[in-house]
């Protein structure tokens, strides 16, 4: 996995069409299958050239989402459009333009590798031959399957069958990858493989990706969107989810904590004080609103009280995993 | 110059297809579809069974000394088109079977119609390509090994014209079998519908078309055979042999427009 993605001309002039505020945008967007609602009232934005993950548990309504987006199925309500054009009635114009990785990538089992990113290319270019085939190298070496590029599809492992599923959705160098859930069916060196080329398309084009596997979007994303039950849970940065309002800052102190305790809660930056006993000493999980002035202010402030030793202090991360349990079973409650 | 700067140039060159319309895609998944066809061992094999089974009959009727030459050429031509009408159904229903229904199931249909080609092409392809592999394979291949040896072994020359048109009659019933077949891939989800209607369609008209009230039996294509036999013997056609043709050419179009408007709504 070694060559670099170039962007040719004609990649460009396509992208120059782009909707300047999101290649993906859906209002209210609803499927319902007769009685279930696999889809409810999903308002997305994705911005361009976003690593945009779309998050949720098993049956939250992605796959159904990402089909709705490629005119796999139709919408029983509201609409989505991808680069400003409308799913279902400019559902081949936006094919053109978008590569796709189905959740089992399947393909012609008598066909090798390189013959499935021949099929595939075909349907994006005319020619000439030789650029063509420059390009399926390229894609094989992009995603380490040159050594098995003449094999046929049908022996395929299920992570060599993930691989050529990128590799056929990004061999027209989309400008936007739709990838559903590109990593579940991989182990540990699989799903590294496939995250490093996510991270090296990037800079090329939008990714809009399915995943419950939480890890991978933190490493990745840098836009988050949780479904639940075919709902939107929240869509935001994923800075901004995990950092945004629930930094905190634990205190590890010994001597009069109640006293410390009581003058944190003052603080109008302040939001919360936890106290958490661990091994004979009391952690304070100190919520803020201002990184700022906790920076600067809150150790001060704890070791201004008189008996007090400070033996930890430090900034702690929300997870994404932390975020999704609580937003996911805030739900639920 | 590096590496990535020669991959940028000869790709600057890429000449991007512009999707348009209902034939969006349809020149590559042709193309596809009879590489299925010629670039796998499935021609041969049709060709080989549709040889066994046309020309070994009307191989042994050619060598029965018993009848004069002309008695066995004619009685081998009729043999040709009547079998030929039946059983290259039978293999088209068998064979087409999977065709759709196979692709939903493997999940390649779903990621064909992701990709920029239009629901209509990925129809029209595989009629395309099954016609051509099935008059090629079953009646132009066994049609001309029965000339050459309708001229060896009985010194009887084919008259071309009347056994080409022949086979065209035939040809039409190979197509209205591929397209029945196809429009029942996209209505159903299993094989099992789509096998058994096509077969059970193919064996009512040989055992009982004649308790069948006679509209019905004109409107289908079961008198297909009789009608090919006769233009290639240049004999007597049955009365009403147009109904047959032209029913056949009408409802195969409609198994055509129901399988592209059915697969136009298939979800994925």
């Amino acid at each position: 996995m070694k060559t670099k993605v170039v962007q040719t001309q004609s990649d460009s002039a396509t992208a120059a069409t782009t909707s300047s505020d999101g290649v993906i945008r859906t209002s209210s967007l609803s499927k319902r299958y007769r009685e279930v609602d696999a889809l409810h009232g999903l308002d997305l934005t994705v911005p361009r050239n976003s690593v945009f993950g779309f998050l949720g548990p098993n049956g939250a309504g992605k796959t159904t989402a990402i089909k709705l987006l490629l005119g796999l199925s139709r919408p029983t309500g509201g609409r989505a459009t991808l680069f400003g054009l409308d799913s279902v009635r400019d559902s081949l114009a936006i094919r053109a333009r978008v590569g796709y990785l189905a959740q089992d990538p399947r393909f012609y089992p008598h066909l090798t590798a390189r013959e499935v990113l021949q099929f595939t290319a075909r349907f994006f270019y005319k020619g000439p031959a030789e650029a063509v085939r420059t390009r399926i190298e390229e894609t094989l070496d992009l995603v380490g399957l040159t050594d098995k590029a003449d094999r046929p599809t049908k022996g395929f492992s299920g992570g060599e069958r993930q691989r050529l599923g990128i590799a056929q959705a990004q061999v027209n160098h989309p400008d936007l990858l739709i990838l559903d859930e590109p990593a579940a069916a991989l182990d540990p060196l699989g799903r590294r493989d496939v995250l490093e080329v996510m991270e090296r398309l990037r800079a090329h084009t939008t990714i809009f990706y399915s995943t419950h596997i939480l890890d991978d979007v933190e490493r990745v994303s840098d836009h988050v969107a949780i479904l639940d039950h075919g709902r939107l849970v929240v869509s935001a940065p994923t800075v901004d989810l995990l950092g945004g309002d629930t930094a905190s800052y634990e205190l590890t102190i010994r001597g009069h904590e109640q006293a410390v305790a009581q003058v944190l809660r003052a603080q109008p930056w302040v939001t919360g004080v936890t106290e958490v006993l661990q091994n004979g000493l009391l952690t304070l999980v100190v919520s803020v609103t201002d990184d700022e002035a906790a920076e600067s202010r809150l150790l001060r402030l704890a070791l201004a009280s008189d008996g007090v030793v400070v033996t930890a202090f430090k900034r702690t991360q929300s997870t994404l995993e932390d975020v999704f349990l609580q937003l996911v079973r805030g739900r639920e409650q | 110059m590096t590496r990535a700067t020669s991959v940028a140039n000869v790709e600057a060159t890429l000449i991007p297809v512009v999707p348009t319309g209902w034939w969006g895609g349809l020149g590559n998944l042709v193309r596809k579809e009879l590489g299925q066809w010629w670039g796998t061992r499935l021609w041969w094999i049709q060709l080989l069974v549709w040889m066994v089974i046309l020309n070994g009959v009307t191989t042994v009727i050619m060598l029965d000394s018993g009848v004069d030459a002309a008695a066995r050429f004619d009685e081998a031509l009729q043999t040709f088109m009547l079998v030929g009408a039946t059983a290259i159904g039978i293999g088209v229903v068998l064979t087409v079977q999977g065709a759709v229904v196979g692709e939903k199931e493997l999940g390649t249909a779903a990621w064909v119609v992701s990709k920029p080609v239009s629901r209509a092409s990925f129809v029209l392809a595989k009629l395309i390509a099954y016609t051509v592999g099935f008059v090629v394979t079953a009646l132009v291949g066994p049609a001309v090994v029965f000339a050459v040896e309708a001229a060896v072994l009985l010194s009887l020359p084919v008259s071309y014209g009347s056994f080409a048109i022949g086979l065209g009659v035939l040809a039409l019933a190979v197509f209205f079998y591929i397209a029945l077949t196809l429009a029942l891939g996209t209505l159903f989800t299993s094989r099992g519908p789509v096998a058994g209607i096509g077969i059970a369609l193919l064996l009512i008209g040989l055992f009982f078309n004649g308790m069948l009230p006679q509209p019905v039996v004109l409107a289908m294509p079961w008198l297909l055979g009789d009608i090919a036999s006769a233009v290639a013997l240049g004999s007597t056609l049955p009365s009403n042999w147009l109904v047959p043709v032209i029913a056949t050419a009408v409802a195969s179009i409609a198994f055509v427009f129901v399988a592209v408007r059915s697969f136009g709504r298939e979800e994925f």
